[in-house]
């Protein structure tokens, strides 16, 4: 086994949390490296939107926001539905804005509020507006060498949400801008912040090893101190690290076993890197580490286009325009609907899971995205555009008994489903489900649409259905850590010396879902925890 | 509009090579990402290939029709995206460099349509000759292994 140096502290995987772990050690003076088993830099972040929920923000007031931490607090404890812990709401909620103003400070990312809604703006504490920061666009030629390295994920062009959301479909995008920034290597989003955090650590010194795989933790008397790793060549390496090691590999939902086992529900296809196995969770149990929230996840419904791979594994895309714009509506295989469909991403796939107890099955599998010839010509769908020929992959039916037929829905159930529906769609109302009447729903529909953005009828034949699944943007469920990110074992004791962070922690929002970014903003937040509180440990 | 030529020597008598290239049977399978094919009216054939850009790969399914191949020196061909807006024109040219040597070069131009046409193009240009080198430098080894026999 070689040697490859010591270390003041190894982090294992280079998402956004375990960058800004690795740096914010480095700040400290601390020898550090970051591991990572892929070829590219970034792992789930870089893939993903990016932005990050920050209540309490420096930018808010940009936007005419006021917010306050009592607020912020009152929103988050209902949001966790239980599954998180004062401590972690509270340190959140404290550091989280001490976290964005060191992003600016200490890296080349550039913040902007958005006006998008909290998920659940009318509770007690929401916001309409500001807590969700996006990034500017980031130019990797400044990357030098690893101007290619940085993960790019087959969901988003290069935009930013903001350029995104001032088009109502993809079709009226300035796709001349994204060919320029696709060749110019200009990055949005995820990739914007992996970027800008990248660039960070290699001007401070932190080394980046890649295709080097962590595969055990070493525990002595005084903790963990070493990461034994497999290079792509299959030589073992073992990396020392004299004062902590901290874990931010991502989620397991691309590990089957795990996922069986731990998740409350199906989760059918992950819009994630496939790398994310699970390793990093399964080392530290192996050295006595407790789990916490392992049968959550950041829940997407999505659809897989036939054909489509990425890193050879199948894509799952996220619909959300889908669902929100007028004109379509989701059901079962009875052809009723069984949910507010305009809902937030995560909380939507409840429904999906629920069970039947009699018939011992989930009566709201498999489901479909049923839309006509109007929606389909003004809206996208995954991929197609407007003014694209339905593709192959689209459900077919001249009338909704044979779309019916073709997707495996009950024909009666559909057409008095969707009779019932059209004649509220019309007025703007929807007394089953309510769609439509969150600032959220409308915020996401189309806003040129009256007298609902949200809601309108299907009547324009030909008819089309696209199964959505029950999918994921990484599971939320890990190690149990502590407000300082200290990993807890299973007497709730700090492990000594590891940390940890990321999708490879126990998400502390629980099951919930506050806000755009309301994954990556905490996982940021106890990132710079966790590096500030690793490399004050002492050698 | 993204466009690549590439061209390699190939140590093979230059009618075997042309024999070799003018039989698609004989290289399909080593081109970038191809899954299958079969032939429809009038000398053409429907490919499908997993088109892989970079970001993702996505099966596309494309109509090939050969429409010059004087038997000689090499096929030009064009290329119909059936179910994604992309166009294609190409050939296979190949030059006599002496006893037993040849040149063979591939060129491909492809073209985007609709919409996301200029963002699908971006892709395609750093993609392109990544693919091209790859099929051109496989064919060169399967053409000089002789494992395939060809007439003439």
């Amino acid at each position: 086994m070689s040697e490859p140096g010591a270390y003041d502290v190894i982090v294992i995987g280079s998402g956004g949390p375990g960058l800004v772990a690795a740096l914010r050690a480095r700040d400290r003076g601390r020898r550090v490296a970051v591991l990572e088993k892929t070829d590219r830099i970034g792992g789930t972040t870089a893939v993903s939107g990016g932005m990050l929920w920050v209540p309490g923000n420096h930018h808010m007031r940009e936007l005419g926001i006021l917010d306050s931490r009592d607020e912020a607090l009152r929103y988050l404890r209902r949001v966790a539905g239980g599954q998180s812990t004062e401590d972690l709401l509270q340190t959140f909620v404290d550091r989280a804005p001490e976290m964005a103003r060191y992003l600016e400070a200490r890296t080349p990312i550039r913040l902007t509020p958005l006006a998008r809604p909290d998920y659940h703006p009318e509770w007690e504490g929401g916001k309409p507006a500001g807590r969700t920061l996006d990034h500017e666009p980031f130019d990797a030629a400044v990357l030098g060498a690893y101007r290619d390295r940085v993960r790019r994920g087959p969901h988003y062009p290069p935009l930013t949400y903001s350029e995104r959301h001032r088009w109502v479909s993809p079709e009226d995008f300035d796709w001349e801008l994204i060919a320029r920034r696709l060749d110019a290597g200009i990055l949005t989003l995820g990739g914007a912040l992996v970027g800008g955090l990248l660039k960070a650590c290699l001007e401070a010194g932190v080394e980046i090893v890649l295709d080097t795989a962590a595969a055990a933790l070493s525990r002595g008397p005084r903790g963990v101190s070493a990461v034994t790793a497999t290079a792509r060549d299959g030589t073992e390496v073992l990396f020392t690290a004299a004062r902590a090691v901290i874990v931010a590999s991502g989620g397991f939902e691309w590990h089957a076993h795990m996922k069986r086992h731990f998740l409350r529900g199906p989760e059918l296809a992950s819009a994630t890197p496939p790398s994310n196995t699970g390793e990093g969770i399964l080392m530290a149990m192996a050295v006595g580490a407790a789990l916490g929230n392992m049968n959550e996840a950041a829940w997407f419904p999505v659809i897989r286009i036939p054909g489509e791979e990425y890193d050879g594994h199948p894509v799952a895309r996220l619909i959300v325009d889908e669902r929100c714009k007028p004109g379509s509506i989701i059901v079962n295989r009875q052809g009723r609907r069984f949910v507010n469909e305009a809902m937030n991403y995560n909380d939507i796939i409840r429904r999906f899971h629920d069970f039947d107890p009699a018939a011992y099955d989930h009566p709201n599998l498999p489901a479909h995205l049923v839309f006509d010839e109007r929606f389909r010509s003004r809206y996208n769908v995954a991929t197609a555009l407007p003014s694209d020929a339905p593709p192959a992959w689209f459900k077919t039916g001249p009338g909704l008994d044979e779309l019916a037929a073709a997707a495996g829905i009950d024909p009666a159930g559909l057409r008095a489903t969707i009779a019932r529906f059209n004649g509220h769609a019309v007025r703007g109302v929807d007394p089953d489900f309510r769609r439509g009447q969150s600032a959220h729903d409308r915020y996401y529909g189309d806003a040129g649409h009256e007298p609902n953005p949200s809601l309108g009828p299907l009547d324009t034949p030909p008819y089309f259905a696209v199964e959505i699944l029950p999918g994921s943007g990484g599971t939320k469920g890990g190690l149990l850590c502590d407000a300082a990110g200290r990993v807890q074992d299973a007497q709730g004791h700090p492990i000594p010396r590891l940390y940890a962070c990321g999708n490879a922690a126990a998400h502390s929002m629980g099951m919930g879902y506050p806000g755009a970014g309301g994954m990556l903003g905490p996982s940021m937040t106890f990132g710079y925890i966790a590096g500030d509180s690793a490399g004050a440990e002492p050698a | 509009m993204p466009a690549y030529t590439v061209t390699l020597p190939v140590a093979a008598e230059p009618a075997h090579v042309w024999a070799f290239v003018n039989d698609y049977a004989n290289w399909a399978d080593l081109f970038p990402g191809y899954q299958g094919h079969r032939l429809a009216p009038d000398g053409r054939s429907v490919w499908t290939i997993k088109g892989d850009l970079g970001m993702f790969a996505r099966l596309v399914e494309v109509e090939v029709g050969v429409i010059v191949g004087d038997g000689s020196e090499g096929a030009r061909f064009t290329v119909k995206g059936l179910t994604e807006k992309v166009q294609a024109e190409g050939a296979f040219l190949t030059r006599p460099l002496g006893p037993g040597r040849a040149e063979l070069t591939f060129v491909l131009d492809v073209r985007a349509g609709g919409a996301m046409a200029p963002m699908i193009n971006a892709l395609l240009r750093p993609a392109l000759p990544r693919m091209m080198e790859g099929f051109a430098r496989s064919l060169v080894t399967r053409i000089e292994s002789g494992e395939v026999e060809v007439p003439g």
